[in-house]
């Protein structure tokens, strides 16, 4: 239960999170009830997690409503969560797997309109194009990695772009280090192909990578 | 089938190495190998411009917490809604089995009721006598394992799961009937449920 607090947390956002214990202590309170422990558990992840949703989404606010769509689960699913387990991959995964869902759906819905209205480009651009460098390298690299497959652009935005470690993909994804490994030699590989094609008309060669399938659990 | 210290293997190692994934044990195996392969020495320093170009944009984008706003008094005003609905609605929140639960249990209870039957097995807390009307519907432990045919040879194969079966008009309330039950486990599944024939 969480109960109507009359002191909330005014500058939530000065409050450094990570000072109230170990998240399965937390786990244990929010269990026993104690809402503010739950508040603490979101002031701690949320800040990445929005960071890490907005690497798929491109999207701040998307990102961000998101990010409160997987604290909302999380909550609804804490009696299913082992203490035992590390809190931070298992919040992740639900908020990757939900984005993932998301962006399926959209894409699904683009496709559909595809036909029907010229205007099937991202539907998120900016409404200005901007001509600062840095935002066009990221919308650069945004391509290229839209380019790889789901399971690999994934496993490179979670390492390269957010510096998980290989056992914490390997967590959030729920595959074997190995696989994580795999897949990401396999990614790194693709996108500087793809990248020197995009910049240089360098040819793919897309024969020249060996075969990941038969490496997959 | 490539060989371990093949091109194509290397470069598959040589990915990892340009993220410091390697592990160390392949470590010396790719040096070497790079001693001797330029085409490879060439692919690792693409992987790792094309790893630079990544490590610009996550530079580019960590930002700061300055500005940033909790989320946590929308997150905790969604949860209190929610806990407010399931509350006029009389029932516990964030349970959504307890609806499906408690409907699958009338619906059983309205089934056994309806037919006085009264458990009686300790087999299974819902097995009843044989003197039970033609539409005794019955749960049976691991379906996937159960094979029943009544007498008219209708075999109950529940391989694709649960099946209903109704009886024969012909058949008489209260006849005992000529199932041949071989339970492979008294484990039972709940919400697998099959009729049981009258018996003959």
């Amino acid at each position: 239960m969480i109960h109507m607090s009359e002191q909330e947390t005014q500058s939530a956002e000065a409050q450094l999170p990570g000072d109230a214990g170990s998240d399965a202590r937390l786990v244990e309170e929010v269990r026993r009830g104690d809402s503010d422990a739950f508040g603490h558990l979101v002031r701690r992840y949320e800040m990445r997690l929005v960071r890490v949703l907005m690497r798929f989404v491109q999207d701040w606010e998307l990102a961000r409503d998101l990010a409160q769509e997987t604290f909302l689960r999380a909550y609804e699913r804490l009696d299913q969560f082992d203490p035992a387990r590390r809190f931070g991959p298992w919040l992740f995964r639900i908020g990757v797997n939900l984005t993932l869902d998301f962006l399926r759906t959209r894409k699904r819905r683009v496709w559909a309109s595809l036909f029907s209205d010229s205007s099937a480009d991202k539907p998120l651009d900016p409404a200005v194009a901007d001509p600062r460098q840095a935002l066009d390298l990221e919308q650069e690299v945004r391509k290229v990695l839209d380019e790889l497959p789901e399971k690999y652009r994934t496993v490179l935005i979670l390492r390269d772009l957010e510096n998980f470690s290989t056992s914490e993909i390997a967590a959030i994804v729920n595959r074997k280090e190995a696989t994580i490994r795999w897949r990401l030699a396999e990614a790194r590989n693709r996108f500087q192909q793809i990248w020197l094609h995009r910049r240089d008309g360098r040819p793919l060669h897309p024969t020249q990578e060996s075969s990941s399938d038969d490496r997959e659990e | 089938m490539i060989g371990k210290n093949s091109c194509g293997h290397v470069r598959q190692l040589l990915a990892l190495e340009a993220g410091q994934d390697l592990v160390e044990q392949d470590r010396e195996g790719v040096r070497q190998h790079l001693d001797k392969c330029a085409p490879c020495r060439d692919h690792f320093d693409r992987v790792q411009a094309g790893r630079q170009v990544l490590e610009q944009v996550r530079a580019g984008t960590t930002g700061n917490g300055a500005s940033y706003r909790s989320m946590w008094p929308e997150v905790k005003a969604r949860l209190l809604a929610r806990q407010s609905r399931a509350a006029a609605l009389g029932r516990p929140a964030f349970n959504g089995w307890l609806p499906i639960g408690a409907l699958a249990a009338a619906c059983i209870a309205i089934l056994v009721v309806a037919d006085g039957g009264t458990p009686t097995s300790d087999r299974t807390a819902f097995q009843a006598p044989y003197n039970q009307s033609p539409h005794q519907v019955q749960p049976v432990a691991n379906p996937l394992s159960w094979r029943a045919d009544d007498n008219d040879g209708n075999l109950m194969n529940q391989e694709d799961g649960p099946m209903l079966q109704r009886m024969p008009a012909s058949r008489r309330p209260g006849q005992r009937g000529n199932l041949n039950f071989r339970p492979e486990s008294s484990r039972i599944v709940p919400g697998d449920f099959e009729k049981i024939p009258s018996p003959d």
